[in-house]
């Protein structure tokens, strides 16, 4: 863009020094040279204009200009495009020499905002640019991931698996429905991550797997290869992303890929590999310290200890065994990226081309998980006369072989909880794997050999595709056609061989499941684009007419009963367990949108808009929604009033808008009946027909209406950026399954969708960058920090609070705040339990147990904060009893503020750049931790071996070991919470350029640039979470993604991001 | 005017435009039949009345949880369970997690959803009306039977007499339970007029539908349960055959020779059964259903029994109360035997057949070496009644109950029992026909029927002795007779109930302090826990607008 810009400026240039030369031609004369602050090369095309006159003149191909004064007391003004205009008294001097600073606010830079661009120092709504710098440094599958800690308000969790989908959120979460934002893709919205759940009621796995969670069958911008990008715009709030109606609720990312430059071909290639490792380590108990809390947790609740653990059970026990499970499955893991991209074209077209090749092993043993990734783009454009075409095609292919998860648990607590004396490998099993028999009386499971033997490989193929054509139809008008097509298909295909591994993992019906499915989406979009300047009014506008029609289909097959050796693992299988599954979902939708922006003078900026979406998921009563809003921006700087010297920019913007969430399951506005309930009528099966859920059919567009304030200020010729911003976002008909009586008699007892609940997020984000760009040794400094406060303000008509094991949403409160009863102590005595608590005259042991009638000495005494009256009412008084309405509010899931912080200097061709990212203030429940320290099954921390209560050693703070926990020593409490905190140095890279004068002695084939690099992601995270990496998405119930958000603040068995060393080289000819 | 080329180029944008308009969003479910298009023909008639019987094999109705939670709180069962659903019920504890609360007030109210969805749409059906007549009778049995079950679970219940037609008519409070008795009574006698005789039935053969007599003995029932006996019996003698002195109004019913014929796969839907709750084992079908949203694969098999056969078959959670081994010892039959409804309720130590197994096991292989019963002296009931699984790894006892179980040991995971429950039965008729002759002082009629049943075990003619029997003595007598005929059948405790037994403002029939003796497990018993908890979690869906129930606040 630049190149162009400038050749024009030349040539009009050109034209100008003619006329300039022939006009005036008499008076003082100023000579000298214009260059480039940090090239110190001279800059050609410069303005220079005598200050208050016509006269002027541009800089020659050397940066050399000479122009003539009226007077030596003349004030001449220095402008080019992209840098700091200068304004320079010439003082009698004959000779000026001027080196010109670059502008870092790009002011003319234009941004896309949706269905067209503005110039960034016009921007009024809340649109973050990214800095794609930042981003080309972490190597990573996923754009999502990259995204993380760069922009304020964008947060990022979790990911840590090769191919994971992280989670992206926007300002909070506004929605009980997905919360991903949208995504555009050179000017496509692309389909979102839609979970399927493949063990719901929906269709896949029912009662037949040993568990895992649910797939993603399209990987939404993780298809999409992260070094095809050429910017990254984030829109976050309604007065940007209206635009884009319906599908803009919960923020808009829009990306834009490479395109064709003109000029010869520009090879670049860019490569790196890497070594992946599992820092961290759990400290856990080994084979002796084990056995004697398993011992313990028997006897203390009078039963015998398991004869593996008993040395009195002479045959039985084991002592040569020690088992140091995170030894055996954590390895090392590699991650291999390649890119290599063709850039080139004409005055008249252009072209980019690239392919990549993306893998990644597992940091764990087993054939997953592991993402293999191949990817190629072609974009082209084609221009002539007022026509303009052009082309975006990529295609994508992922092969992920899945991380297993085993029956009970996710993968990592099945680590946690391994037992020292089961051993890794075991011939006698079938399968070969070790495992517990009945003598080691508790379930033992083997991580190993889960992720070994179960088989699970993802394969997804991404096509997607825009064709464009635009016609100036007038000056300023311009029509233009969108076709899109974005095609996902995928192939899931999981084996279960039968197997054993030990008593309580044994699998007798080996079975094979696959699942095939495609999701086409086609998108047409008319736009009508207008562009005017008259006199001191800059009118841009948009209209456009938008159409999509997209749906999933997907077929399923299900067989068991395979014969050893399992030599074609196709669907043949021969037992009872067959099945097979066909599923149609349709979607539509429709939109007209309008959008002005004006401005006057270049002072005062006016942006409104305007949607209307029609969408196949409500019914034809509410099936559409208007979306509008507008926004005002005051370019405080340039008003003439405005004289501090030290600042450049200051813009002061607001908005307001609404936009909406249609992002639902097809169909829930319809009641439909079940044609499967079916009975026994004269020993014959006999088909039954029936409406079995309930549904609303009047629900409507999820809405959220969101308003801003900001400003952006630029100090001290740009060095100091500064941006603010505070909003206020409030979501309004949240569409939730709206919980019914049981005795509704419907199925699940709720409605799958209504329009229930209301929710507010606030807060306040804040950027800041200051760069030294002088000289040869140039830095840059940027960090951002954003607040968010949630607070949910209705729940419906029954306000029913939403509860989890350890998680309470009410009005009120915040989304999923922790909760839980508080610990209090250890009971020391019989006495103690039949007495406590002391001062509480309501405890009457006769009439009942204050927490269990088996509370024994050494279990956790929990602290009584509530009771009911005879009517069932809450008193919020003590009751002497402890119960469910003892629990109470633990802490709050949402982090104080988050954090991003960005260095990096370059010197002579050596480079060094640090990214730290984090988040302050949140508590969370600690799953991991809770299963590690229960004392009742599994292997336990070092932490409670060396603390728990023994009658010899007694603790205030630690309970005795009891296998059958009557007292529910571990229940939700605070036992389990701690400080979320962290900060992570997620990237730390050292790099140095080849001088090109080294690189032209070497090379014969004409290399531009060549730079190798040392780097380390994820390398330390600083934390008193005690897990392996706080940076995590909740696993805990992978099936249903809406329970995340519910149980956001407990930590599971999520997946840990690697600790990463690389190398790499950019290479470009 | 160069600009008039473009013109074909706006016209042409115009027209695609507009070629899609507003009703290119209108799409269909191509998955799902939608209810608009349902309720329309007579098929859709038969189909949806088909499948309120669904909601009778759900876990909470009569699968699994429905009559575990009447025997596990009745004095002939006891909990053995390793797991804490029926032993906290047994034990009168509630808490949220406990499913075993749950699962009875959600299912039977799925039936009464689907029976209000037969009777709101079926009018306006166009139909063979006789058909239309039998749906309906069906939907009305159904919606009774189901208050009769909530009813007699948990007692204050929510009325729904039509389908929620806004989400506000799913809010409302419990009914009094005598406004909801009248209902239920009110639904049976409607059944009674329009469901289809047993002849009808078996001729078109739709065998295990509900029939005029079904109805007839439930509305009869329901009476019994109110105290309104006078109303009971003539419904009951409209049952009764004509063999046994009835009028025999809805075809014949007689007693079966063998009473474990009542508990077999051979004898299903035998004379003697009423109302029949219809298993098959069915190729194809692999998922037990115990909750949820019925699916295709579905099996239609009881999952009862797997919580009534012992460790390590099945899951022991009840067993025999071992008090109920020394009532059936108390009377032999004419020929000196054992009573055969002690063959048919119980396994136990045979110390007259050392030949006896149990699964394939000998029964001395099973016995703890505590308890090898000793040649000088009688087997205790405990002995008699406990044994050891013959895991050698656990020694855990476990005793058994009969009634229900297959012959084949229960393997893992296999919840495959076929055998039909026979939910109404002609014997419950004779005799509530003859506890109703008793409370309206007819003793000699009463003692006539009482005998009708006992001849079938075999036992002694003793009419004419309990036709000389007091009132009160004939209460105890029919009580008697009642455990020995109905144990394990989930009637106990509804008898227990009836009689008054835990109703402390009734100081003449309050028992607590016996039944305390009889089974530990009443002494957390408290009064108003006589009855279930209402689910915890339905007072918190509802806000509170559904009450519990006194005594468990």
């Amino acid at each position: 863009m630049k190149e162009k810009l400038l050749l024009i400026l030349y040539f009009t240039g050109l034209l100008l020094l003619f006329n300039i030369a022939v006009s005036f031609g008499q008076g003082f004369t100023v000579r000298g040279t214009i260059s480039d602050a940090t090239t110190e090369a001279g800059l050609p095309g410069v303005n220079i204009v005598e200050k208050g006159t016509t006269n002027g003149t541009i800089t020659d191909m050397d940066g050399k200009y000479s122009i003539e004064v009226a007077d030596p007391s003349s004030e001449l003004e220095f402008s080019y495009v992209g840098y700091l205009t200068e304004t320079v008294r010439v003082n009698g001097r004959q000779e000026i020499n001027f080196a010109m600073v670059e502008d870092i606010m790009q002011l003319e830079e234009l941004v896309v905002v949706g269905y067209g661009s503005q110039r960034k120092i016009d921007l009024t709504g809340s649109v973050s640019v990214v800095n794609t710098e930042n981003l080309e440094k972490i190597t990573s599958n996923s754009i999502a991931k990259v995204l993380q800690g760069q922009t304020p308000g964008v947060q990022v969790y979790g990911g840590g698996e090769p191919g994971a989908l992280p989670k992206v959120q926007i300002r909070g979460i506004g929605t009980f429905l997905n919360s991903d934002p949208l995504y555009v893709i050179d000017g496509v919205p692309i389909a979102n991550v839609t979970n399927i759940n493949i063990s719901g009621e929906s269709m896949l796995f029912e009662n037949h797997q040993p568990g895992y969670g649910s797939l993603a069958p399209t990987g939404g911008i993780s298809d999409f290869n992260p070094s095809d990008i050429e910017s990254v715009q984030v829109l976050k709030d309604a007065s940007a992303a209206a635009i884009y109606g319906a599908r803009g609720a919960n923020g808009v990312i829009i990306i834009t890929t490479k395109r064709g430059k003109a000029g010869a071909v520009k090879i670049n290639y860019e490569g790196s590999y890497g070594i992946q490792n599992v820092a961290k380590r759990m400290d856990l108990t080994k084979r002796e310290q084990f056995q004697e809390i398993s011992n313990l947790a028997r006897t203390n609740d009078n039963s015998q200890p398991a004869p593996v653990n008993n040395p009195a059970a002479v045959t039985f026990y084991i002592d040569s065994i020690d088992t140091d499970w995170q030894e055996e499955f954590f390895t090392q893991g590699y991650i291999t990226d390649h890119n290599l991209s063709f850039q080139g074209g004409t005055e008249n077209s252009g072209y980019y081309a690239s392919i990549s090749y993306f893998d990644q092993t597992g940091t764990v043993v087993g054939p997953g998980p592991r993402y293999t990734k191949y990817g190629a783009r072609l974009n082209l454009d084609q221009k002539k006369g007022r026509f303009t075409f052009g082309q975006s095609l990529s295609y994508t292919f992922s092969d992920q072989v899945r991380l297993a998860n085993t029956r009970w648990n996710d993968i990592m607590t099945e680590l946690v909880i391994a037992i020292p004396t089961v051993p890794v490998y075991d011939s006698i099993n079938l399968g070969g794997y070790g495992g517990g028999t009945p003598f080691y009386d508790q379930i033992a499971g083997n991580p190993v050999a889960f992720n070994n033997l179960h088989e699970i490989n993802f394969k997804r193929h991404r096509f997607f595709g825009v064709v464009f054509g635009e016609v100036e139809i007038l000056k300023g008008l311009s029509y233009r056609l969108n076709l899109s097509y974005d095609r996902s298909e995928w192939f899931n295909k999981e084996f279960v061989p039968e197997y054993r591994v030990g008593d309580r993992h044994t699998w007798s019906r080996p079975m094979l499941s696959v699942w095939r499915g495609e999701n086409p989406i086609m998108i047409m979009e008319h736009l009508l684009n207008f562009k005017k300047v008259i006199g001191k009014h800059d009118i841009a506008a948009v209209a456009g007419y938008t159409a999509q029609k997209d749906h999933t289909e997907d077929i399923y097959g299900h067989a068991e009963g395979y014969a050893r050796p399992y030599l074609n693992k196709v669907l043949s299988g021969v037992s009872s367990g067959q099945s097979s599954k066909n599923r149609r979902i349709e979607h539509a939708m429709l939109s007209y949108l309008g959008r002005i922006n004006y401005s006057y003078d270049d002072k005062y900026l006016v942006t409104a808009s305007m949607r209307r979406d029609y969408s196949s998921n409500f019914s034809p009563l509410n099936k559409y929604g208007d979306f509008p809003s507008f926004a005002l921006g005051w370019k405080v700087s340039n008003e003439g009033f405005f004289n501090v010297p030290f600042i450049n920019v200051l813009k002061i913007r607001g908005g307001w808008g609404k936009i909406g969430n249609e992002n639902i399951d097809p169909y829930l506005y319809e009641s439909y009946v079940n044609n499967a309930v079916n009975y026994i009528f004269n020993g014959q099966l006999t088909p039954g027909t029936t409406q079995t859920r309930a549904i609303d059919p009047q629900i409507r567009w999820e809405e959220r209406v969101t308003s801003y304030a900001g400003f952006d200020l630029a100090m001290w010729s740009n060095r100091i950026e500064l941006s603010a911003e505070y909003y206020r976002n409030e979501a309004n008909d949240i569409l939730m399954g709206y919980p019914l009586p049981i005795s509704s008699g419907a199925i699940a007892f709720q409605i799958d969708a209504a329009n229930v609940a209301s929710m507010v997020n606030k807060g306040v984000e804040i950027t800041a960058r200051y760069r030294k760009f002088e000289g040869d040794f140039h830095y840059e400094i940027s960090g951002n920090i954003a607040t968010l406060k949630n607070e949910v303000t209705d729940l419906g008509l029954t306000g029913i609070p939403i509860e989890t094991n350890s998680t309470k949403t009410e009005v009120g409160s915040e989304l999923g705040e922790l909760y839980g009863h508080v610990f209090e102590g250890i009971f020391q005595s019989a006495d103690e339990i039949n007495t406590v608590p002391p001062d509480d005259p309501l405890f009457d042991p006769n009439k009942h147990a204050y927490q269990h009638p088996q509370t024994k000495p050494g279990d956790v005494k929990f602290k009584d904060i509530n009771g009911r009256d005879e009517d069932g009412n809450l008193t919020g008084q003590p009751d002497g009893q402890i119960d469910v309405d003892d629990q109470t509010y633990l802490g709050s899931p949402f982090p104080k503020f988050t954090y991003g912080f960005n260095a990096s200097a370059d010197y002579k061709g050596f480079d060094i750049s640090i990214f730290i990212q984090g988040v302050y203030g949140n508590k969370v429940y600690n799953g991991l931790y809770q299963v590690m320290n229960s004392l009742v099954e599994g292997n336990y921390s070092v932490e409670s071996y060396e603390n728990y209560w023994r009658e010899d050693r007694p603790s205030d703070t630690w309970p005795r070991p009891t296998r059958n926990d009557h007292n529910g020593n571990n229940r939700a409490s605070d036992r389990w919470i701690q400080d979320g905190s962290y900060l992570k140095i997620q990237n730390v890279q050292l790099g140095y350029t080849i001088p090109v004068n080294i690189l032209n002695r070497i090379q014969g084939i004409g290399i531009e640039n060549f730079r190798i690099y040392l780097q380390a992601q994820n390398l330390f995270s600083f934390t008193k979470l005690v897990c392996y990496d706080p940076d995590f998405i909740n696993d805990r119930d992978q099936d249903n993604p809406v329970s995340d958000l519910f149980t956001k603040g407990v930590l599971g068995g999520s997946f840990p991001s690697p600790r990463t060393l690389m190398v790499g080289v950019s290479l470009s000819l | 005017m160069r600009t008039i080329k473009y013109i074909p180029v706006l016209a042409g944008m115009i027209f695609l435009a507009t070629s899609c308009s507003e009703d290119f969003v209108d799409l269909t479910n191509p998955n799902q039949i939608t209810t608009g298009s349902f309720w329309k023909t007579e098929d859709d008639a038969v189909l949806g009345t088909n499948a309120m019987y669904q909601a009778l094999i759900y876990d909470g109705t009569y699968m699994r949880f429905g009559p575990w939670v009447m025997d596990v709180r009745a004095d002939d069962a006891l909990s053995t369970t390793p797991g804490y659903f029926p032993e906290d019920v047994a034990n009168y504890i509630v808490d949220a997690a406990n499913i075993a609360y749950r699962m009875p007030w959600e299912h039977n109210y799925v039936g009464v959803w689907r029976a209000n969805q037969v009777l709101d749409n079926i009018e306006g059906i166009p139909m063979d009306e006789g058909l239309k007549a039998r749906c309906k009778g069906e939907a009305y049995f159904i919606r009774g039977l189901c208050y009769f079950n909530l009813l007699n679970l948990f007692r204050n219940v929510v009325l729904y007499d039509h389908i929620a037609q806004s989400v506000d008519d799913y809010y409302i409070p419990q009914s009094s339970p005598e406004e909801v008795w009248q209902f239920a009574i009110q639904n049976f006698k409607n059944a009674t007029d329009n469901c289809w005789t047993k002849d009808e039935v078996v001729a078109e053969k739709q065998l295990g539908r509900a029939t005029k007599a079904a109805a007839a003995a439930f509305l009869a029932k329901s009476y019994v349960i109110n105290h309104q006996f006078d109303s009971a019996a003539p419904v009951l003698l409209d049952i009764i055959s004509t063999a046994d002195g009835g009028n025999q109004k809805y075809g014949e019913y007689k007693l079966v020779d063998n009473y474990r014929d009542n508990f077999t796969e051979e004898n299903e839907n035998n004379s003697e059964s009423i109302f029949e709750i219809q298993y098959a084992e069915i190729a194809g079908l692999s998922v037990q259903g115990f909750t949820g949203d019925p699916q295709p694969d579905w099996l239609k098999t009881d999952a009862h029994h797997k919580g009534l056969a012992a460790q390590p078959w099945g899951w022991g959670d009840l067993a025999p109360n071992p008090w109920i081994y020394e009532q059936f010892q108390l009377e032999k039959t004419v020929d000196g035997k054992r009573d055969p409804r002690m063959e048919a309720s119980l396994i136990f130590y045979h110390d007259d057949d050392p030949t006896y197994t149990i699964y394939g096991f000998n029964q001395d292989s099973l016995l703890p070496a505590e308890y090898q019963p000793d040649p000088a002296h009688p087997v205790t009931p405990l002995e008699a009644m406990t044994f050891a699984t013959p895991d050698v790894v656990s020694d855990t006892f476990k005793v058994f109950i009969r009634k229900w179980l297959t012959e084949d040991p229960v393997v893992e995971d296999a919840w495959l029992s076929t055998i039909n429950r026979r939910v109404m039965r002609y014997d419950d008729v004779l005799l509530l026909y003859a506890e109703c002759q008793n409370e309206l002082n007819n003793r000699a009629a009463c003692a006539k029927y009482i005998q009708i049943v006992r001849d079938r075990a075999n036992l002694p003619d003793r009419e004419a002795e309990f036709a000389g029997f007091t009132q009160e003595q004939m209460r105890d007598q029919i009580d008697h007779e009642r455990l020995l005929e109905f144990c394990f059948e989930a009637w106990r405790y509804i008898d227990m109930l009836r009689w008054g037994w835990f109703d402390d403002d009734n100081p003449e029939t309050f028992i607590i302090d016996e039944l305390r003796l009889r089974d530990p497990e009443y002494l957390n018993w408290i009064p108003g826990r006589e009855y279930m908890a209402i689910p915890p979690e339905e007072i918190s869906r509802t806000n509170g607008i559904v009450k519990q129930n006194p005594g468990w606040n």
